[in-house]
């Protein structure tokens, strides 16, 4: 066998696989520039989360003692999709600056820099301020979450 | 001395079957692919997969809801898919599953804690008026195992 061809051949191989994979991903590019990612939901979900806080909120102490715990239960959340990385809640007592938090604390910055803005990969965040009992408090709800293909 | 056929026989068989199978495989994909977007059927199903998490996210208990879908069952029927299972609720993992053909489906989480009975897509107008094709389901509160 001529081995010095055999391998030329064989190094070919690596040629013809980067070939392919440039291939395959102007294809992919393409298709999803002129298709899009669908609509951007993360605004809307973000406010709806911030809604059904402020419901809550208003209706129970987040800061008493032990009702972390039952937060999700209270506030009829799903703990699985709050903590899924995609979400965020946070109140904060303005003044007195306690805060309690679930989901990913740093969409806090995320959502402030102003480089993501219009990157799909950074959540979008609505902030609202409301007063209880005297005592101002900011909630901030936070979402990156983006529809999932399954399948080919 | 060298066995030039031998050579010859090896080489075709080797190195064009792999070849012509690598390509044939990516080509597969890459229609795949592709023709899921015919139709503009991926971006339906991601504004079905939102719309109905929409619906989810603000419902009560016990509230009953309608989404028109008639231009997903156009597009599904138009790809052989059955309608009635265009919509899948995954109650354990709080999922909503949209697929209108094409062997993709998308899919969309909802935080409301509550899940999804008697769901069905129903032609509501037989004989008479405009196709209609909307989902109807049922939320209630979410069942607690333990």
């Amino acid at each position: 066998m001529d081995k010095i061809g055999g391998a030329g051949a064989g190094m070919m191989f690596f040629a013809f696989f980067v070939l392919i994979m440039i291939v395959g991903g102007g294809l992919f590019w393409g298709v999803n520039a002129f298709f899009g990612k669908g609509y951007d939901f993360r605004q809307t979900e973000a406010g709806l989360m911030n809604m059904k806080i402020e419901r809550c909120f208003s209706q129970n102490d987040f800061f008493l003692e032990g009702f972390n715990e039952s937060f999700y239960e209270i506030c009829g959340l799903n703990e699985n999709v709050i903590e899924d990385g995609s979400h965020l809640i946070l109140v904060r007592n303005i003044v007195g600056g306690e805060e309690v938090l679930w989901g990913v604390g740093d969409f806090e910055n995320q959502c402030d820099f102003k480089g993501g803005k219009g990157n799909l990969d950074f959540p979008v965040c609505k902030k609202t301020e409301l007063k209880k009992g005297g005592v101002d408090f900011v909630i901030l709800t936070g979402s990156r979450q983006h529809s999932k293909k399954l399948g080919i | 001395m060298l066995n030039k056929r031998g050579v010859f026989w090896d080489n075709l068989t080797i190195n064009y079957v792999v070849y012509f199978i690598l390509v044939f495989v990516f080509f597969i994909f890459a229609f795949l692919y592709v023709t899921s977007f015919q139709d503009g059927e991926a971006l339906w199903e991601d504004f079905y997969a939102k719309q109905i998490v929409l619906a989810l996210d603000t419902a009560e208990p016990e509230q009953d809801v309608w989404i028109d879908m008639s231009q997903g069952a156009r597009i599904a029927s138009g790809n052989k898919f059955d309608v009635g299972k265009m919509v899948i609720f995954d109650n354990v993992n709080n999922l909503v599953r949209v697929d209108l053909g094409k062997g993709r489906s998308t899919s969309f989480s909802y935080f409301n804690d509550a899940d999804v009975v008697n769901w069905s897509i129903e032609s509501p107008s037989k004989g008479g008026g405009a196709e209609v094709t909307r989902l109807y389901f049922k939320v209630v509160e979410a069942r607690k195992d333990g």
